[in-house]
């Protein structure tokens, strides 16, 4: 009898008592069920054969001032069909408790560290509730995401105290080697914390959040027009797919009817963004094991890839590409044929390269079998974009929930069983030709007519959308909540990277040090798109 | 082995395929940055330091290092320890959990030393500016010589910022 029941129905028939009620969003249908239920009911919707849950996002809303409570959402994609289901409930007034599910979800690690440290709610049976985003020398009982806590009242920064607060492996031989914040060469701040035995890797813990700028209080200062900016400064080297998915969320409140040419540039632009990024991490990736040559060639590739940006829409990121209704930027035939012509050379200048890396031995005896990343593993903690196809996770929203252009493209996912660093310098090669390929397909398919649309309604205060696009890196997912006179309520920003930071963790284990700059790097994740 | 290299000889020499930096820049540099920069003019060593940078002045930085831009034509290296090097450059707002880290490199460097605050960020905070995270530009914590606007400033900028520094 089941199979006929849709996922509510599915949720209603056995927790019946426990939903309070259950009504649709955009689409989106959202369970509200009460508080102490929440365990059971998403322990059953990530563990039942039929639903098959990961859990995608999992955040927090103060409803202050308009109502005294705190509201925790957690949103699922659901096994085969890919859809998306919210399940949602109340902490009402000053109740700061709530169960917690990383024991039977990993996912939910890092976001319910998150929450108590933005919030101040904590996850009852967390089995690790230390700091995550305040650091040590942050004072007590700051909360900024509180509705009370004042955006701009800048927190002083004081000597931290001597200990670190590290999870600790004790033993005879067991040696920690703490590497960063600041790092050799020039990458992001981060500090990882290995601890040895011999040469493999038994354990990393990972302290991230160096970078923390406050993005997510910084939107609630600004108006839905206005946010488009800061979105795109979210994490530099993704600067069109976050400010693509910020823009979403808006046209979803104002109803904007996109028009079809500027769904088709977005598309063509987000794999711009894919394109210079993927060349430069397989060179990155070949410079790790130290070929150097491979990697001047891709940096070159990826050079004229952000040179041709420029040259279309005078940024070398893409900024001011997108704007709320569409696209601020058009492209002439000529300008078309210039950038298809372009990419052709391009592309023809990699596959030789790829060529000649494929068969280099010592390459491949670096990369194989190095930094596996089980299925399961990934699965258990929602893994999502290069990384989770590498490892047999076969989601991409361009084709599971078309955006953009791309119900009317058709998109080839590539994918791989191993979870290696080869296999994921092979998701990336095939995702570059991909990427190429769709760009050819819209320029051939690319229709006439307006580039932007109009507001449609004026959204209520409490009004909330939830978008996402597949970046270059994987899953952007925004949600943007309205308060008064069109205030940003509520902006919570997911990168891909804040999900696949914590399975790092366990794909370096038995791996050795040298190799972990290699295993980094082919998960090529970002640290101010984590840290926010 | 030899089937790269044949590659190499076939591509040619790529460096200095770039469009020209726009002139009339607004680079500032502080009067007695210029003394410090004299002592590094044929060889300057950098050390890049993110204090909560969205990374694309990263990108940039490492854009320098390909081959197109090739800075080290200009006797420009970069260093992999503060210790190692005469400049710092600095890239976006200085976050409340990054201000201690900036600080100990900043001593770390060996004097003279040159500090270079590269964006807009780590100029005045850009976008940031106000946020209850970030404690302020990078002069708010440590001396800085020079100034290189832009959101991110373009590889052919710092470069032409750079050569300017010492040439003069
Ligand atoms: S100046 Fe611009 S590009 Fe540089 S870190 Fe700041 S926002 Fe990013």
């Amino acid at each position: 009898m089941e199979s006929v029941l849709n996922p509510v129905e599915h949720l209603q028939h056995i927790f019946g008592p426990a939903i309070n009620r259950v009504s649709t969003n955009h689409g989106i249908p959202v369970v509200h069920v009460h508080t102490n239920q929440i365990s059971a009911i998403t322990r059953y919707l990530h563990a039942n054969e039929k639903l098959r849950g990961t859990l995608s996002l999992l955040w927090a809303v103060d409803h202050r001032p308009r109502d005294v409570c705190y509201e925790l959402c957690y949103l699922f994609t659901l096994g085969e069909s890919k859809d998306w289901l919210i399940v949602s409930t109340d902490l009402p007034g000053e109740e700061r408790l709530f169960e917690s599910i990383t024991p039977k979800i990993h996912a939910a690690n890092w976001y319910e560290r998150e929450i108590r440290d933005m919030f101040g709610l904590i996850a009852h049976g967390h089995p690790d509730l230390r700091r995550l985003v305040r650091h040590n020398h942050w004072p007590k009982g700051v909360h900024p995401l509180h509705k009370n806590f004042p955006w701009n009242s800048v927190l002083q920064w004081r000597q931290p105290p001597g200990s670190v607060d590290g999870q600790f492996i004790h033993g005879e031989g067991v040696f920690e080697v703490p590497v960063g914040p600041i790092h050799a060469g020039i990458i992001e701040p981060g500090h990882f914390r290995f601890t040895v035995a011999g040469e493999p890797i038994m354990h990393l813990d990972l302290q991230h959040f160096w970078k923390h700028r406050g993005v997510e209080k910084l939107f609630e200062q600004q108006t839905l027009s206005g946010g488009v900016a800061l979105a795109e400064r979210i994490t530099g080297d993704t600067t069109l797919g976050h400010s693509l998915a910020y823009c979403q969320a808006v046209e979803m409140l104002w109803e904007i009817h996109v028009p079809r040419r500027a769904r088709y540039l977005r598309s063509m632009f987000l794999e711009l963004e894919r394109l210079h990024n993927h060349i430069g991490d397989v060179g990155g990736i070949c410079n790790d094991t130290a070929y150097a040559l491979a990697h001047a060639h891709c940096s070159r590739l990826k050079e004229r890839v952000l040179q041709l940006n420029d040259r279309l829409t005078g940024s070398r990121f893409l900024r001011g590409v997108n704007c709320v209704g569409g696209v601020g930027i058009d492209l002439s035939t000529d300008q078309f044929s210039e950038l298809v012509t372009e990419l052709e050379h391009i592309e023809k200048d990699f596959t030789e390269l790829e060529q000649i890396i494929a068969v280099n031995a010592s390459l491949i005896d670096r990369f194989e079998s190095t930094g596996i990343l089980k299925k399961q593993t990934a699965w258990d903690h929602g893994v999502v974009g290069v990384v989770g196809r590498a490892s047999g996770i076969d989601r991409d929203l361009r084709r599971d929930r078309p955006f953009a252009a791309y119900d009317e493209l058709s998109v080839r996912v590539a994918g791989s069983l191993h979870g290696d660093v080869r296999a994921r310098v092979q998701v990336r090669v095939s995702e570059i030709h991909e990427s190429i390929r769709l760009i050819r397909e819209i320029q051939r398919m690319l229709p006439d007519g307006p580039l932007k649309g109009d507001r449609q309604v004026v959204p209520d205060s409490g009004a909330w959308a939830l978008s996402a696009v597949e970046g270059w890196r994987g899953e952007i997912l925004f949600f943007l909540m309205i308060g008064e006179h069109e205030q940003i309520h509520r902006c919570k920003v997911r990168d891909p990277s804040f999900v696949n930071w914590p399975a790092i963790q366990m794909a370096v284990i038995g791996n050795i040090i040298p190799d972990f700059p290699l295993i980094n790097k082919s998960f090529s994740l970002s640290y101010a798109g984590n840290d926010l | 082995m030899f089937k790269i290299l044949k590659k190499s000889f076939k591509t040619g020499i790529v460096t200095g395929q770039y469009p020209p930096a726009p002139t009339g820049q607004k680079i500032s540099v502080a009067p007695t940055a210029q003394k410090k920069a004299e002592l590094f003019r044929k060889s300057l060593t950098i050390r890049e330091v993110d204090t909560g940078s969205c990374n694309a002045c990263e990108m940039e930085m490492n854009a320098l290092a390909s081959p197109i831009y090739d800075i080290e034509r200009f006797g420009i290296h970069i260093a992999a320890s503060p210790r190692h090097a005469d400049a710092l450059v600095v890239t976006g707002p200085v976050t409340i959990n990054m201000e201690g880290p900036l600080k100990d490199v900043f001593k770390t460097t060996p004097n003279q030393k040159l500090v270079i605050a590269l964006g807009d960020c780590a100029i005045n905070c850009g976008i940031f500016k106000g946020s209850y995270a970030v404690t302020g530009p990078v002069d708010q914590h440590i001396p800085v010589d020079v100034r290189i606007p832009g959101c991110p400033p373009r590889p052919a900028e710092i470069l032409q910022a750079l050569e300017d520094l010492r040439k003069s």
